[in-house]
């Protein structure tokens, strides 16, 4: 396909096609590669079921052991990945893939257009409960035409079916293995098979994950015969580990750190421009916040060069939009612009000339949530808002989550990650601004007629001018005429390798794919 | 005899090491706002991770703070929260161990099935669910601390107060027809004062090392107010970036906990040379 092809690692295997032929048949390590690479992220996966997950961390491994119908390459362009073609009707709703023929799951079982019925009669099982149900809702049903072609009928033109599709919860896993293991599917290695170039040979959970490659894949045979997957929660000690050679990549490297080795050069460091971004979200429902005015006051008093020149190393970029540049239906609205007078001007006009008092909510969940949260109540300070901190363990910070009605919650300015994992605006908007109590998701209880209108003609809007005319003004409404968020910088994901090692792509997902990796002797 | 006692204290080298380091950090800790050479809240983002200069002689945190500010005043915080809350058990303490011993029976009984079981949780797990009933503050941390070193004040209170009040002189003086207040206050309350005193040092350090732990999990003390357990906590992440930040922090938490277990020790052999 054409996503497997760029300039770089065209050069990296011609390095490494030279190599293989300088020492050929020199088992296990041909051409001086080590036949093992060692990944750490700060925590084991969850689980392997992609109709199930929703951290990064599971979706790490996922992404190497299923694969989807359609997908994202290193530049986030849609390719095909087990459907060679597909098309959408007139009608707007009737999607055809044609599947790929000769794959077989690593089960053995075959992969076929009632592989892919199976697989969305089980995501959309409600009685299954699986977490990624409500991504894959708008599918009405799906028709086997023949063995190698499947048709989804979506209840509604969805502008975003795409994007949704290549989303990797909408990975086809084996429907024998699921069948037989139920619920525990993706929960040990046994009860885990997909059609990936790598398969779960061994899962000691919290300890190691040990991906064997699948010879002969469609895509090739990878170069690296085992992936290894090993948590370190500890940051430090992960970039000790990497830098002592214990592990050959890391992720989630803490940015100071990136610029030390960096500089240092011992180390390959790696960042991609991703879909996440940081912020702070305001519980609109607590005065003084019900006012856009006091909003946007606090949009302007925060530095957000200096947060990402000195916090983040420059490891970040600056929010320009409610969306990250690399997600469709951006906009570019600009960096909001650091302007004191301009803040104080606006709480004075909201009838707040002294300021007032409010507390922010962080969690060390994220990288620099506590620092985040110091940097933003000593900004606050400067216009009068005295904001105190507190800051709760993830497990604690995602009860106030989870779906309370705003009377419960107490928090007022909370901290939030933002990254919508199907790269494109509507699950990067609507599930998180459109009103609630229609949407859980909504945790600071945004509420804009006017936004809702646009989310909805938006989500409904095939005509790709249409539709991105539509999310441009949703972004005005959010980003900057009645914020819902303190937009603070678009993360990059930030990856550090061995210098040995080749071939790691970052993607601007949050995952590193090691199909085409090597680590040399 | 409190010649004596002075006199042994001052042979045991070690106590007087922990006591002179207690008595540095104490007055550091005192006269932070005079020692402090920067404010411990300053931020100056310009200035972050900084090594240890003039300006700064343990460089700066992740938001360019002076290192050495907030451990000095990362004294105050961790030291007045030992010294409030071990305060407070031991008023609490005292009082609940000396009645029990007093009443005996039912009320002893009583006493000892409590202690029992709060000296039966983990003493962190206990914290915890303290500041979880409380809610995080340095109001709950204290709280959290005092519930943990109740018992075994208490029960030391006790243990030795059953051993005073069986004297002759308790009998003689109820005998006398002396009110059990008075007699508890001036007769049991100083015969038990050796291992209270004692027991009070070592816990200081226990004290210390809780409220750390807290803070360090995210439960004590809230950010931007400095704490050694929370600086320790923030650092680790910039440990090979601005070693200092977590060493210093770790350091001044070992030594002051070391030192009150010492000089505790020391106490208690000053004091009770039999025991």
């Amino acid at each position: 396909m054409g996503d497997d092809v760029t300039a770089v690692r065209a050069g990296a295997a011609l390095v490494l096609a030279a190599l293989a032929a300088a020492c050929s048949g020199a088992p296990p390590s041909p051409g001086g590669l080590r036949d093992t690479l060692i990944f750490s992220a700060p925590a084991d996966a969850t689980t392997l079921d992609p109709h199930n997950t929703t951290d990064t961390e599971s979706d790490q491994v996922i992404q190497m052991v299923f694969e989807t119908l359609i997908g994202f390459d290193d530049d986030m362009r849609i390719v095909g990945r087990l459907a060679e073609r597909w098309e959408v009707a007139d009608d707007g709703v009737t999607w055809t893939f044609h599947l790929r023929p000769g794959v077989t799951f690593h089960d053995g079982t075959p992969f076929d257009a009632d592989a892919v019925r199976r697989n969305f009669a089980r995501v959309l099982d409600p009685d299954q409960r699986h977490k990624r149900f409500q991504l894959f809702e708008m599918i009405d049903r799906v028709e086997v035409v023949d063995p190698e072609t499947v048709r989804l009928i979506t209840a509604y033109p969805f502008g975003a079916f795409e994007p949704t599709m290549a989303h990797i919860s909408a990975a086809i896993v084996s429907p024998a293995v699921a069948e037989r293991f139920g619920a525990a599917f993706g929960t040990t290695a046994e009860a885990t098979a997909g059609t990936g170039p790598y398969r779960v040979a061994a899962w000691r959970k919290d300890q190691e994950i040990t991906l064997e490659r699948v010879d002969d894949h469609w895509r090739g045979t990878p170069p690296t015969r085992r992936i290894i997957y090993r948590p370190i929660a500890e940051n430090a000690a992960r970039v000790m580990a990497l830098e002592a050679g214990d592990v050959d990549v890391i992720s989630r490297v803490p940015p100071p750190d990136m610029r030390r080795m960096e500089q240092a050069g011992h180390v390959t460091v790696l960042r991609t421009a991703s879909i996440g971004a940081q912020q702070f979200r305001f519980n609109v429902t607590k005065p003084p916040f019900h006012d856009p005015r006091v909003r946007r006051a606090i949009a302007h008093a925060v530095d957000r060069r200096a947060i990402v020149d000195t916090l983040l190393a420059g490891f970040a970029t600056p929010s320009t939009s409610a969306l990250t540049p690399i997600m469709r239906g951006y906009a570019n609205l600009g960096e909001i612009p650091y302007d004191l007078a301009r803040a104080r001007a606006l709480l004075r006009e909201a009838g707040y000339p002294n300021g007032f008092r409010t507390k922010i909510a962080t969690t060390p969940r994220y990288p620099m949530g506590v620092e985040l949260a110091e940097v933003l109540a000593s900004q606050l300070k400067q216009i009068g808002i005295e904001a105190p901190i507190e800051v709760y363990d993830w497990g604690t910070m995602v009860q106030f989550w989870q779906g309370l009605p705003p009377e419960k919650n107490p928090q007022e300015i909370f901290i939030m990650g933002a990254g919508a994992s199907t790269a494109d605006a509507d699950w990067g908007l609507r599930p998180i601004f459109q009103s609630a109590p229609t949407n859980e998701n909504n945790y600071g209880y945004y509420s804009n007629a006017e936004f809702d209108r646009v989310i909805q003609a938006a989500m409904r809007e095939t005509d790709a001018d249409a539709r991105q005319a539509l999310y441009r003004r949703a972004q005005e409404i959010v980003y900057l005429e009645d914020p819902g968020a303190i937009w603070l910088f678009d993360n990059y994901y930030l990856v550090a390798t061995r210098t040995a090692v080749e071939g790691v792509t970052p993607s601007a997902l949050g995952t590193v794919t090691f199909t085409r990796a090597t680590v040399r002797d | 005899m409190r010649g004596t006692a002075l006199a042994r204290f001052a042979a045991n080298r070690a106590a007087v090491v922990a006591a002179g380091v207690l008595v540095t950090v104490t007055a550091a800790a005192v006269l932070a706002p005079w020692l402090a050479p920067h404010d411990p809240l300053a931020v100056d983002l310009m200035n972050t991770l900084a090594p240890p200069s003039a300006a700064h002689p343990l460089g700066t945190d992740h938001l360019g703070r002076d290192t050495l500010s907030r451990l000095l005043f990362g004294a105050r915080v961790s030291l007045g929260i030992a010294v409030t809350s071990i305060g407070a058990a031991l008023v609490l303490g005292v009082g609940l161990g000396l009645l029990a011993a007093w009443h005996r029976g039912l009320v002893d009984a009583a006493f000892v099935r409590v202690m029992d079981v709060l000296l039966a949780f983990p003493d962190l797990l206990l914290a915890i669910a303290v500041v979880t009933i409380l809610g995080r503050s340095q109001a709950s941390t204290i709280v959290a601390v005092v519930v943990f070193s109740l018992p075994t004040l208490a029960r030391v209170t006790r243990a030795a107060a059953l051993g005073a009040v069986a004297h002759d002189f308790v009998l003689a003086a109820r005998a006398a027809g002396a009110s059990s207040r008075w007699i508890l206050a001036r007769h049991v309350l100083p015969a038990c004062l050796t291992p209270i005193v004692a027991q009070a040092t070592v816990m200081l350090g226990s004290a210390i090392l809780l409220a750390s732990g807290l803070s360090f999990l995210g439960l004590g003390v809230q950010p931007p107010d400095p704490e050694w357990g929370a600086m320790l906590s923030r650092g680790r992440d910039m440990l090979r970036a601005a070693p200092l930040g977590a060493v210093a922090p770790g350091v001044a938490i070992t030594i002051v906990a070391l030192s009150f277990s010492i000089a505790g020790d020391g106490l208690r052999d000053a004091l009770d040379p039999k025991g």
